[in-house]
């Protein structure tokens, strides 16, 4: 099979079919190109699709801020004047930490309440279980907008549940919930986490009945207290959830645009201003793009430093799995 | 669990009765509302509880007269039903391709569909508006449906490809492969009917999606010919005539029960899918 030439060693010929044979033929990039051209085949539709609602209107308004851009013209280049006017200006600072706020106070009461309810649903038997998770689940499955509704309702100061019901329980007359003092910030935190603590919920739940039996069975066994097993058996097993949720759940409550629009729309007044109500506003009251894409891109900031973080984290995963 | 006596299993229903009183008092206050006559609705006198007999039925048969509610939710029904079709045709073939077909840029691709979930949709929307006013598809059903489908789709991507690589052993389509079939004859023919609920899922995911959807409707359209529910309760309650607040609650009812109880029924595949692990 090998022909050795006068030097005694391999000819360049059978050296090939040698790699031809256990399959170590280098390729090229078109080689696995028209190999794999059926992946390109099933991507394809997707691909144009991202491009002309994703690619393209990303680097549009990346392009937008540097402009003075309207509604329905074209604008002029002005350089950075957008990024300054919106680092300089009372609104934009105030929005942007009450932003940080709302979100680290949504995530953190979203995956504590989440956690609390699929710990307690893992302990009643199946069948009662599912339905039990219906109920404690739903406020997820409703439409953000009718969240701010059901709480707008639920906290008006004339026919309210809460208000009537601290009257009947104090004797004194209610604060404005949507309006005084720190209150209206409470009920906009109150309200994102009610509506949003199912989706960590579900994750948990999917999470801690996916964790084997007998790893609890052997820990009883060793002795394990309750808050033992917990803590070593339990616990372990929640770390890559808790990362993905706290990464979602942080963009989605930057970008959460619905419930709190419904319930406060920013105010009174500016009072509750969000970013991403302040990007409403500015895009579509004020009908200034530019500035409003500037706005979107300091949410953008806050959204993707968790993106990078989750990428991170299900690469590392994906890596275990394999 | 393990050693249940009980006390721990009062523990556990107080809990599990408290939480159930936190996720449904919000409801409950509303359901109140839209089950009372216009006048009793705010009056003090009725009670937390009200009387049987005051109880009527005349909210959920104001919305069709007074508002244009048979549009709204008859429009919401077509956005919703088309933007799941148009995605899981879109999104089906494009999972499939990310989980288990290694060509070139799949990496780099999947990247970004990731990244996209996490993309605030408020901001997009501006770019997305000067390119639909383009097209001239603002102020169409049109242009809310592929806005919406196209918006869900790294989404149900996301949940699909979790399906695909996870819940279907590889050697599966190896021996489809052995058999004779194409790998186009494989995915049609052995992994997509065994993915079925993987895709039950994926529909059930964006028909929710579409229908609570808000924000493209708002920010698209300005007729109300073209207005579906959530956005048609927005603006009755931004306007300045007399509300009636049973009949508004009635809609809000109206909008949120079909989610709630669509997942009710199919929890056990939503679940899985949701985080993509």
């Amino acid at each position: 099979m090998y022909e050795w030439n006068w030097y005694g060693t391999v000819s360049q010929e059978s050296a090939q079919a040698i790699r031809r044979k256990y399959g170590l033929e280098e390729k090229t990039i078109l080689d696995r190109m028209k190999e794999h051209w059926i992946g390109y085949l099933f991507i394809i539709p997707t691909f144009v699709m991202f491009t002309l609602l994703f690619y393209f209107p990303i680097a549009r308004g990346v392009f937008l801020t540097f402009t003075n851009t309207r509604l329905g013209g074209s604008g002029e280049f002005v350089g950075l004047e957008n990024y300054t006017w919106m680092v300089t200006n009372d609104l934009f600072q105030f929005a942007f930490g009450w932003t940080l706020v709302f979100v680290f106070g949504t995530t953190f009461l979203q995956l504590a309440i989440g956690l609390l309810a699929a710990l307690l649903l893992s302990e009643v038997v199946r069948g009662r279980r599912e339905w039990l998770s219906a109920i404690i689940m739903s406020p997820y499955f409703s439409a953000p907008l009718a969240g701010g509704v059901i709480w707008m309702w639920f906290l008006n100061s004339d026919f309210g549940m809460l208000p009537r019901l601290w009257v009947d329980l104090f004797n004194s007359p209610a604060p404005s919930f949507l309006a005084s003092g720190v209150w209206p910030y409470v009920s906009l935190i109150v309200a994102q986490s009610w509506h949003d603590y199912g989706y960590a919920g579900i994750i948990y739940a999917a999470a801690i009945v996916g964790i084997p039996r007998e790893q609890y069975e052997a820990a009883a066994l060793a002795g394990a207290s309750r808050l033992r097993r917990f803590r070593d058996v339990t616990l372990p097993h929640l770390v890559t959830p808790t990362i993905i949720i706290l990464a979602l759940r942080t963009a989605w409550n930057v970008a959460e645009f619905a419930q709190p629009f419904e319930l406060t729309g920013g105010g009174p007044g500016t009072k509750t201003m969000l970013l991403s109500i302040f990007t409403y506003q500015t895009a579509y009251v004020n009908l200034n793009f530019g500035r409003a894409y500037t706005i979107g891109l300091a949410m953008v900031a806050v959204s993707m430093t968790a993106a990078i973080f989750y990428v991170t984290v299900i690469q590392e995963e994906e890596e275990l799995y394999v | 669990m393990l050693n249940e006596t009980r006390r721990t299993k009062t523990v556990l229903y107080v809990g599990l009765a408290l939480f159930a009183l936190w996720a449904l008092i919000p409801y409950i206050w509303v359901l109140r509302t839209s089950l009372l006559t216009n006048f009793a609705a705010i009056s003090s006198d009725t009670g937390y509880i009200p009387a049987l007999e005051s109880l009527s039925l005349v909210g959920y048969e104001q919305i069709w007269d007074r508002y244009n509610f048979t549009t709204y939710f008859a429009n919401s029904l077509i956005v919703s039903i088309a933007a799941t079709l148009i995605s899981l045709l879109f999104s089906i073939p494009g999972a499939y391709a990310f989980a288990r077909l290694d060509f070139p840029g799949r990496k780099f691709l999947f990247y970004t569909a990731v990244f996209t979930i996490m993309f605030p949709w408020i901001v997009i929307t501006i770019p997305v508006y000067e390119v639909f006013f383009f097209l001239g598809l603002i102020n169409t059903l049109d242009g809310v449906t592929i806005a919406i489908s196209i918006f869900v789709l790294p989404q149900t991507i996301w949940l699909l490809q979790g399906f695909f690589r996870q819940g279907i052993p590889e050697n599966i389509e190896e021996a489809a492969l052995i058999d004779g079939h194409t790998e186009i004859g494989a995915f049609l023919r052995i992994v997509l009917p065994l993915s079925a609920p993987a895709v039950g899922a994926a529909a059930l995911f964006s028909f929710l999606t579409a229908w609570n959807n808000f924000l493209w409707v708002f920010v698209l359209t300005s007729d109300e010919e073209v207005r579906t529910a959530t956005v048609a309760i927005h603006y009755i309650l931004g306007s300045d005539v007399l509300r009636q607040w049973n009949a508004l609650m009635a809609a809000v009812v109206l909008l949120v029960a079909p989610p709630v109880i669509f997942y009710g029924l199919s929890q056990r595949y939503v679940g899985e899918g949701l985080g993509g692990v």
